[in-house]
């Protein structure tokens, strides 16, 4: 695991200096696990909740918390791009159906 | 060439179906693996229970025939036969049943600690791969749509139907996290070396696991009626050694996200 960890660092680096992205850092690479409360195939509330959490981390810590950054990672392996997008339309609509 | 394809010695395009092919394509993942030994395991049985009957039903038409045996016998009642016939093909499907359960729960299973997670989202008709993992906003900036090549581009060697524009590459012998879901109608995500066959439903994530064990590229098709062009979105997934995997990675994808 440690020398794949490694590979992949030596690819983000990679990207990041292609892309000209300055926010790819190793913290990048923070390894998804398997959450307990969703244990079935069915993942659809398991990426919702992850991207409710994110936004409740955010909203109570402030935009640029480091702590939420693991949150963030989290439903953006989940979720399809275009969901994400969907949502944060209806945050910024207001009529995002979620606990915020 | 056609004597060879008699016995059976065709060339294997990779890992993809061949004409005439009577077994499942070489297993690449512990999964597929499962499946073939259960198909075997299950056949055993099929085998047994085809013989067996085949035999009692010959001897009956042989010694019940009509011009042999012209006075038909009266036996309407056999306590030994009965609990015979009963008990014995309900020890079967037992013998059927441990393994299969077995297998299929161990599918269900999930992976603790993916090394990465693809998104396979179907569309009529073609397919998008997401990799966010390396995501920094919400921007996705590892994304590329997998198109079918048409028969009239295709190189010698190619497989008609089965090759896309655009392979998954993934890292062989690492666990990696899928998660198929469509934006339209119901597609279905599947690789019969890798013992996958995932449905794509629109507005819900499906999750599977896979761990191929060996690098190569693996060819697999639509497998839910989608649409008029639902034989031309075939899967392709490229596994690479996981050192490569990175460099082949930006290699492939970085010239499209530059463009878009």
């Amino acid at each position: 695991m440690a020398e794949f960890g490694l590979d992949l660092l030596v690819f983000v680096i990679q990207k990041a200096s292609v892309l000209e992205i300055e926010s790819f850092t190793s913290a990048s690479i923070i390894l998804i696990k398997a959450d307990f409360r969703f244990p079935t195939t069915n993942q659809t509330r398991h990426c919702f909740t992850r991207y409710v959490e994110f936004h409740r981390c955010v909203a109570a810590k402030g935009d640029e918390a480091a702590d939420c950054e693991r949150f963030s990672k989290y439903y953006r392996a989940l979720c399809p791009g275009e969901w994400v997008d969907k949502w944060n339309e209806q945050r910024e609509n207001g009529t995002f159906p979620g606990p915020l | 060439m056609i004597v060879l394809e008699w016995l059976f010695l065709t060339i294997a395009p990779c890992d993809a179906a061949e004409p005439w092919q009577l077994g499942s394509q070489d297993a690449a993942t512990p999964i597929m693996q499962g499946i073939t030994d259960l198909h075997h395991d299950v056949f055993f049985f099929v085998i047994l229970i085809l013989v067996f009957v085949s035999w009692i039903l010959g001897r009956a038409l042989w010694h019940f025939h009509y011009k042999k045996n012209p006075i038909p016998q009266r036996i309407v009642h056999g306590t030994t036969i009965e609990i015979l016939r009963t008990i014995f093909p309900s020890i079967i499907p037992m013998f059927i049943a441990i393994p299969s359960f077995a297998l299929l729960y161990s599918m269900d299973e999930v992976v603790v600690d993916p090394a990465i997670t693809i998104k396979a989202i179907g569309h009529q008709w073609y397919r998008t791969y997401e990799y966010s993992d390396y995501n920094s906003s919400d921007e996705q900036s590892l994304t590329f749509d997998s198109y079918t090549i048409p028969e009239d581009d295709l190189e010698l060697g190619q497989s008609r139907l089965l090759e896309v524009d655009n392979r998954v590459v993934l890292p062989a012998k690492s666990h990696i996290r899928f998660i198929v879901t469509s934006a339209d109608v119901p597609h279905s995500w599947a690789v019969p070396s890798l013992g996958v066959k995932c449905d794509a439903v629109p507005g819900r994530l499906n999750q599977t696991s896979i761990s191929v064990q060996r690098e190569g590229v693996y060819y697999g098709q639509c497998s839910e009626i989608c649409g008029t062009n639902h034989a031309f979105m075939p899967i392709v997934v490229e596994a690479v050694p996981r050192k490569d995997y990175g460099s082949r990675v930006s290699n492939q994808l970085i010239p499209q996200t530059g463009e878009a």
